[in-house]
């Protein structure tokens, strides 16, 4: 992301430039937010990057499309953002359950004990990403906004419309289920080696 | 304690994928922004786009023929008001259409209803 004087301003001062026809908050919004909207659709809609390229866009359009009704101090962009594209994915995800959802995941590309520790982080992040993809919609969600793109609780109750609690539950469920599912595939994964 | 142990098994598989870039194509920062610009408000134009008073009023009488036609009858009734008397006498006098002969006595009406009742 280019560093300019935009990355001073909050999120939704730029959103309120953009209602009044400001260009360059514009260019500063999209650069800033349809990065993170892509990142969450793809991990959301396991890997699929030309859907999640749709997911973002219509996202980042309705997005545009509040901004002149844009009520300041009641909820962050991000947190807006991060709710309708999790909403987005899960529709998309709900009306694709006919086939199976594995199928569509990518295999780690090269499981050999040679493998770099490059190639072993990819690894993980590919086995990790096929065990989320079986999880049910709302853990997943919450554990790739918990544990992948760091968020704190109470922002995942705002983006998930729940109780901080009803969020503790969902991840520590999620990860029960994630440890059972990635356990067979540590070691080939180089995970015993780094400790 | 077990949730501990499960917390540290699956921190690496977290931190790989934090740490995979998922990055956007080009092409759809292009059309974001394009979009962007296309749905933009355009400065004033909010202001610009609601009616006047005028226009408001207007668009409750029933646009441009209703106010024709109100304007009309306004001119009208300003040039009966205005013009003389003298004219509608001369068409029409008063002893002919027996204005002369008419009571107009307010409560008259209210004595004949006494005198019924």
């Amino acid at each position: 992301m280019p560093y300019d004087a935009m990355n001073e301003r909050a999120d939704e001062d730029l959103l309120a430039a953009y209602a009044k026809g400001d260009a360059a908050a514009a260019r500063a919004l999209n650069q800033r937010l349809t990065p993170m909207a892509f990142a969450h659709a793809v991990r959301m809609l396991g890997g699929d990057r030309a859907e999640a390229e749709d997911v973002a866009q219509d996202a980042m359009l309705r997005l545009w499309r509040a901004a002149p009704d844009w009520r300041p101090g009641e909820a962050k962009v991000t947190t807006w953002l991060y709710r309708v594209t999790a909403n987005l994915c899960i529709d998309r995800l709900r009306k694709r359950r006919s086939g199976p959802t594995l199928d569509r995941v990518p295999e780690p590309v090269d499981e050999t004990p040679s493998v770099a520790d490059g190639m072993q982080a990819q690894a993980r992040a590919d086995a990790l990403q096929a065990a989320l993809d079986q999880l049910p919609e709302r853990q997943k969600q919450a554990v790739i906004l918990r544990h992948i793109e760091g968020l704190s609780n109470p922002e995942i109750a705002q983006i998930m419309d729940i109780g901080p609690r009803a969020v503790e539950s969902l991840t520590a469920r999620g990860k029960r289920a994630l440890e059972a599912l990635l356990l067979g595939k540590r070691s080939e994964l180089g995970y015993e080696s780094d400790g | 304690m077990a949730e501990r142990n499960n917390d540290t098994g699956l921190d690496a598989f977290f931190a790989a994928a934090a740490d995979d870039p998922i990055l956007p194509p080009g092409d759809l920062m292009a059309r974001v922004e394009a979009e962007a610009l296309a749905e933009m408000p355009r400065a004033g134009a909010v202001v610009a786009s609601q009616p006047g008073l005028l226009a408001q009023l207007m668009g409750a009488l029933g646009g441009w023929p209703a106010v024709a036609g109100l304007a009309a009858a306004c001119v009208t009734g300003v040039w009966i008001g205005a013009s003389s008397p003298d004219s509608l006498q001369s068409v029409w006098t008063a002893t002919e259409a027996g204005l002369d002969g008419i009571g107009m006595d307010p409560v008259s009406g209210f004595d004949l209803a006494l005198l019924e009742g």
